[in-house]
């Protein structure tokens, strides 16, 4: 119990069930939000989450895979400690107002580098998210991600803040602003060096090629497959990895149909990425797939989901399911690693939920992220790149959808670019959301270690597939002073593909 | 979901004084202290949930300035502390009884030093085991001790509880690894424990230290040896009906001289509940056992090695065994055996993992006995076992919520304790005793060895502040008088006990090792030990003088060789020190500090020791140049081999003549004498690497040049030995080779790989020439780390300078307790030797 302040709204000794409800301003009204989704106890929530919390044995080998404990040496920002402390709000040996729950709730990541490492197989996402709720219950939401929950659970907010920053993009004041800026006004620079991070780069057009014909040969003995068994890591386990090549949910191509595929467009990757979103669908019809739009999608509801407002995330994944079933697709592709995430947990997200449950479920079993699609497919080859690549795995790809393999293969195998291993590659650059707003300083010690791993690589290109890390990547090198352009790999899949004339 | 239940030890300690956190603060910054309550509850427990008490604050120091700033103050309040690494720990060995304050060792994860040319580093407590190797891994090195935490767990931790791993069978346990250590003692001083270069000079105290749980003091800084990475791997994955079957297999294939680097066994029920969780790795659930081998080595042996492994497991009714030919599949045949902790834990929310160990020979006897029991209190039971070294972990899964399954669970796992004590094992392999094995101490050790524990717990912690209620259980229950000897002159030649199939002989000290070669051999077997004048040694003499020969480099030196000793105390106590198995952290490791006690403590009246099978193969090589640089670049080239030497001999022009005398050679000049040990095909490959001059391939024959060496050394009145880190070698042969007298009659002798270099003293009595070089060298020695000895036969190294060391003022101290607490009437002489 926390010595600090007296607990609002609660009495010592109450059973879970009875614990009175925390001030009424601490929730956040979201659009479409009904009464039903208002669970009365996020705490009895956590608590009924007993199986997950249980699976914890306590062993600690997540300690090590985590970015926080990392870096502060502390147990209760590790996830051990994490779940020991909802273990203890459950249990109410521990008050959710407390402020050693909340810091470490909030310090968290949301990287789940920890389910890679834990030999038990516990659901810390899952937990995590239940642990949001609870802070948001008896904390409230702060300011800054009020804002931005309220930007991008309205498709209109979301269109009319991505245009101020594509507006703000075009007028080149960026770079400008950079330079006369100073120092103290650390979190617009980083604000404004994140957007400028999202210019396309123009050098890609110039990039040398093999003679234009299609070389792969030598592109296979050049690939490095990144993250996975680097030496005394742990790396994941039982659920089938996803995104290898030799996946057993294999499509024949040469059966029948083609397949029929939607993009989820996403916020950010539709408004600040769109090149991104056209060099989706150009590599997916040079794989053989109809794409189909679909108009009526919304945000995917991660950022929700991760900052304890689970309602409001229900009602996004509600909105989508209904759109994609809609448009009768046999896979749902996703280009952001967060988003494809969010979309493949949809069925845990409404497993409460008696009329979407079943909906929800068969909506996650057809969600596909780019690059395991096209390894499930087995990519076309395209033209050869001369390139020197690294590649930086997104948390929500390598962890949370264990795709650890397949960007790389692909890559590979498609562009003949010579991969270069990242040390720590799997690792968060800090991105996870705002974390970089909300913990300046742990998430620029994160951010720092990347950016310097990335240049002792000594690459002529970053790819990463999540628009978020692509951000925060490219702000890093930019403020860095390092000149080293962040892409999509699909970027580099689609001019591949133009110049082989494969389209 | 029901409260968890503390464990509370007697009263709650106060809170701490402001005035003492104030200090604290002082020394560590406002953010190294922790003294919120909802703060304090992650640190309550560790790896072992079933112990559980909240500290009365958590500090973080940065460096070992800090830990002493730390442990001062809290000393100064008369506060009590335990160390803190990652807090993996199965024992409860970080738990904080009697409110003591954590002091977490967390940030203190740097490398201070890697020096690949000596194949060693130096680490903070708080680098994670698995991160070190990773450091090492460009540099062709790695740390061997690999614990299945290896990933979280800190180098600090695996000191504290001399932590073992798969790969111990083979390469040995923490204690093994370990050259030197700083320590602060519980008064806040700081104390630098061995980290000489290769000499034993004063006690092992860095071997007592190991292993003692955080009862010492605080460990900041440990100097660790690094092994070369194996050139190549073999892995075979054994399925077998019978779990008897199985460990009937293990025996075999250690009974025919094999060596493996790992041997683990899974029983059925592992199997079952692996093959139902979301780890399954494809095995046939109708499987008794299945057996992991792993051989590792110079890759031109492990063809030969795996395919014996292979037939053995087929001749002991293995179904099939698969081999795996790349790293994936390696992985794979892993695979059940590296996640059935983890698939053990989702069938039930609480895990009792048990440390047993037992000899070899009793696995299966002991093994069926786990069913029986388990059968008998109606508890679910699965075995995962080390089985190459007898330890085996019967895991119970149970609810802790529901107490009369609690109760049955902890009755089965008494009895299962008590069952493998029986069969010669001890309390705990590797876990360590920490809180949780405390009340089972008494039974492995008697009031005697207990009451010598105590005392030297209390030599290093006289105020009991580091880690409390720790290892021995508090005051009460270990006075009362032992039986009282009388120091004995003649000691016994008697084999107490000798079960080939365990590798393992229990002895009389007063056996020559020549006897006892003998007398192995007969079984195939031997003692890989061999200190100058071996032939005529008593084992009691070999352990007090922690003597050691040319096969140091491919064997170690006693304290690698010696599981278990009989003491005979200045006091009349008899303690028994250690015991029977290979490992084994029941309580402080007595034995290391009796190894080159040279006499001070008392007289080793019986010995258990660690034995190999002879080798198939064992050839020597002889190289002979006009100088030594030549001969120094390819021992070089020799030892960084596929298959390393397991002696590497540099000789004088002097003391080859000595050596070729005895065997009616003709060869002059200086000579490098290389030898190998292995399978016929490795060894075969090693030879055609390194052309020399003559092959010796028979050991036993008068013309050895092992044995003439030996003899020649071993006969010497007075001994000159100078010790500094191997890359030195050049600059300490050049110091030998400036000792007074003629050149042309120096015999010089080096262990090449250890960088000790001895001379025979031509002189009986050192002259005002002899002892000013001896002083200048002894001082230049001393300045880069190292040290000069000198010793005599029979203690005819009277007139003589004893030695030129460096030694810590804080650890004569220690030594000179240590000393008085087993020789209060200062019966035993200085130095003296046994008969």
């Amino acid at each position: 119990m926390s010595e600090r302040g007296t607990p609002l709204g609660s009495s010592t000794g109450a059973s879970l069930s009875a614990r009175v409800e925390p001030a009424a301003a601490a929730h956040v009204p979201m659009p479409g939000d009904r009464p039903e989704n208002r669970h009365p106890s996020p705490v009895a929530l956590l608590a009924a989450e007993e199986e997950r919390l249980l699976a914890c044995v306590h062993c600690g080998f997540c300690l090590t895979a985590c970015p926080t404990y990392t870096r502060l040496g502390d147990e209760a920002d590790s996830p051990r400690g994490r779940l020991y402390l909802m273990r203890a709000v459950a249990e109410g040996r521990l008050e959710p107002q407390a402020t050693s729950f909340t810091t470490h709730i909030d310090r968290c990541l949301g990287c789940r580098a920890c389910e890679t490492a834990c030999p038990s197989g516990v659901e810390y996402g899952q937990l995590l998210e239940r642990a949001r709720e609870v802070t948001a219950a008896a904390n409230g939401i702060g300011l800054p991600t009020r804002l931005l929950l309220r930007v991008f659970g309205s498709r209109f907010g979301t269109r009319l803040t991505m245009l101020g920053g594509r507006l703000l993009r075009g007028t080149g004041a960026v770079p400008f602003l950079l330079r006369v800026l100073p120092e103290r006004f650390r979190v617009v620079r980083f604000g404004l060096a994140m957007l400028g991070a999202t210019r396309p780069w123009r050098g890609l057009r110039g990039v040398g090629g093999r003679g234009g014909e299609a070389a792969v040969a030598g592109a296979r003995a050049a690939v490095d497959t990144s993250g996975a068994g680097s030496a005394g890591m742990p790396t994941g386990t039982g659920v089938a990895a996803a995104g290898s090549i030799s996946c057993s949910a294999a499509i024949d191509l040469q059966a029948s149909v083609a397949p029929r595929v939607a993009l989820l467009t996403g916020c950010v990757q539709d408004g600040l990425f769109r090149r991104v979103n056209e060099a989706t669908e150009l590599v997916l019809r040079a794989n053989g797939c109809a794409v189909v739009r679909v108009p009526g999608q919304s945000c995917c509801g991660a950022l929700h989901a991760h900052a304890g407002a689970r309602a409001g995330a229900r009602e996004l994944a509600r909105r989508n399911i209904e759109a994609f079933e809609a448009a009768g697709v046999d896979y749902v592709v996703v280009n952001a690693a967060g988003c494809g995430a969010a979309l493949k947990e949809y069925g845990a997200l409404l497993a409460d939920d008696e009329v979407w449950a079943a909906r929800a479920g068969a909506f996650s079993a057809r969600v596909r992220d780019l690059f395991e699609l096209l390894a499930e497919l087995g990519p076309r080859p395209g033209a050869t790149l001369a390139l020197r690549v690294t590649y930086d795995a997104p948390c929500h790809l390598h962890h949370a959808q264990r795709i650890t393999r397949a960007p790389v293969e692909v890559l590979g195998l498609v562009t003949g670019a010579e991969v270069v291993r990242l040390r720590g590659a799997e690792e968060c650059c800090g991105g996870a959301g705002i974390y970089g707003v909300l913990h300046p300083e742990l998430g620029g010690r994160i951010l720092r270690d990347k950016v310097e791993a990335i240049r002792e690589t000594g690459a002529d290109v970053v790819v990463t597939p999540n628009p978020g890390c692509m951000m925060q990547i490219g702000a890093g090198l930019l403020l860095a002073g390092d000149r080293t352009p962040v892409l999509h790999p699909v970027e580099l899949l689609a001019e591949s593909y133009r110049r082989g004339g494969v389209t | 979901m029901t409260a968890t239940a503390t464990t509370p030890r007697g009263a709650h300690a106060p809170s701490l004084d402001p005035a003492v956190l104030a200090a604290l603060r002082e020394v560590v910054g406002a953010d190294g202290v922790i003294v919120d309550p909802g703060e304090l509850l992650v640190y309550e427990c560790d790896g072992l949930t079933t112990h559980r008490a909240r500290p009365r604050a958590v500090v973080s120091p940065r460096g070992t300035a800090e830990v002493a700033g730390v442990v001062r103050v809290l000393a100064e309040a008369r506060a009590p502390f335990v160390a803190r690494g990652a807090g993996t720990g199965l024992s409860g060995g970080a738990v904080a009884l009697e409110g003591a304050v954590v002091v977490s060792l967390a940030r203190m994860d740097r490398i201070l030093e890697l020096d690949p040319a000596n194949r060693r580093a130096v680490v903070e407590a708080g680098v994670v085991n698995a991160a070190l190797s990773r450091a090492t891994s460009s540099h062709g090195l790695y740390y061997a001790p690999d614990p299945s935490s290896q990933t979280a767990c800190t180098i600090g931790g695996n000191v504290a509880e001399n932590a073992g791993g798969p790969h111990c069978l083979k390469y040995g346990v923490t204690s093994n690894h370990v050259t030197g250590l700083v320590v602060v003692l519980p008064t806040g001083e700081v104390v630098r424990l061995g980290g000489g270069a290769g000499e034993q000079v004063g006690y092992d105290l860095v071997g007592l230290f190991v292993g003692s749980e955080g009862t010492f003091g605080i460990a900041t800084e440990i100097e660790v040896r690094l092994l070369p990475l194996p050139e190549g791997v073999e892995t075979l994955l054994a399925l077998f009906d019978d779990v008897e079957e199985a460990s009937e297999a293990v025996s075999a294939i250690i009974a025919a001289g094999l060596l493996p680097a790992a041997l683990e066994l899974i029983d059925r029920e592992t199997i079952r509940a692996v093959e139902a969780s979301i780890f399954a790795a494809g095995l046939p659930t109708d499987l008794g056992a299945a057996l992991v081998i792993e051989f590792d080595g110079a890759r031109a042996g492990l063809a030969a090695d795996a395919e014996r492994a292979r037939s053995l497991c087929l001749e002991h009714g293995a179904r099939e065994v698969r081999r795996a030919r790349d790293a994936a599949e390696r992985e794979r045949l892993w695979q059940a055996r590296k996640k059935s902790f983890g698939a053990l834990g989702r069938i039930a929310p609480d895990l009792m993992v048990q440390d047993a160990v037992v000899p070899r020979s009793r696995l299966p006897q002991v093994v069926k006995a786990t069913y029986e029991i388990a059968a008998r209190y109606g508890v679910r039971i699965c075995n995962v076992f080390h089985a190459g070294d007898g330890n085996l972990h019967p895991t119970i899964t149970f609810d802790r919520r529901d107490p009369d399954q609690v109760r049955r669970v902890e009755e089965a796992s008494r009895e299962i304790m008590l069952r493998c004590i029986e069969a010669g094992g001890t309390i705990t392999g590797e876990h360590g005793v920490g809180v949780d094995k405390r009340k089972y101490m008494k039974l492995v050790h008697d009031d005697i060895a207990l009451r010598v524990m105590r005392d030297l717990q209390r030599i290093f912690d006289p105020a009991g502040l580091a880690n409390p209620g720790k290892v021995l259980e508090p005051e009460g229950g270990v006075e009362g008088e032992g039986g009282v000897a009388a120091v004995p002159v003649e000691l016994s030649k008697d084999v107490v006990d000798y079960n080939p199939a365990d590798l393992v002989i229990s002895v009389g000290a007063g056996i020559t090792l020549g006897e006892l070669q003998r007398l192995l051999a007969r079984e195939g077997q031997w003692l890989p030990l061999d200190p100058a004048g071996w032939e005529g040694m008593t084992l009691g003499e070999a352990i007090l003088e922690a003597g050691a020969g040319p096969l140091r480099q491919g064997y170690g030196t006693p304290r690698d060789l010696v599981l278990g000793v009989q003491l005979v105390t200045g006091a009349g106590e008899v303690v028994e020190c250690g015991g029977r198995v290979m490992k084994n952290v029941a309580g402080y490791d007595l034995v290391k500090l009796v190894v080159g006690s040279r006499g001070t403590l008392g007289v080793v009246t019986r010995a258990e020791l660690r034995l190999r099978a002879l080798p198939e193969r064992d050839t020597t090589q002889l190289f002979v140049a006009s100088s030594p640089a030549p001969l120094l670049g390819l021992a070089r080239r020799l030892a960084s081999a596929g298959l390393e030497p397991v002696a590497l001999e540099l000789l004088s022009p002097a003391a080859w003549r000595g050596v070729a005398r005895q065997l009616g050679r003709g060869e002059e000049g200086w000579v490098l004498l290389a030898r190998w040990h292995g399978n016929r095909d490795v060894v075969a490959a090693a030879v055609r690497g390194a052309r020399g001059v003559a092959v010796f391939d028979d050991p036993s024959a008068a013309t050895s040049p092992w044995t003439a060496l030996s003899r020649l050394e071993g006969g010497a009145e007075v001994v000159i030995r100078l010790a500094d880190r191997p890359s030195a070698l050049a600059e300490t042969l050049e110091a030998a080779r400036s000792l007074p007298g003629p050149e042309s009659e120096l015999a010089i002798m080096a262990h090449v790989g250890a960088g000790i270099v001895r001379v025979v003293a031509p002189t009986s009595v050192p002259d005002e020439v002899w002892r000013g070089a001896l002083e200048r060298i002894g001082a230049r020695l001393v300045a880069r780390g190292g040290s000069l000895l000198v010793r005599g036969r029979n203690g005819s190294a009277a007139g003589w300078p004893g030695q030129v060391v460096a030694r810590d003022p804080g650890v004569l101290r220690l030594e000179r307790a240590i000393r008085e607490r087993f020789d209060p009437a200062g019966v035993l002489a200085r130095g003296s030797r046994s008969r």
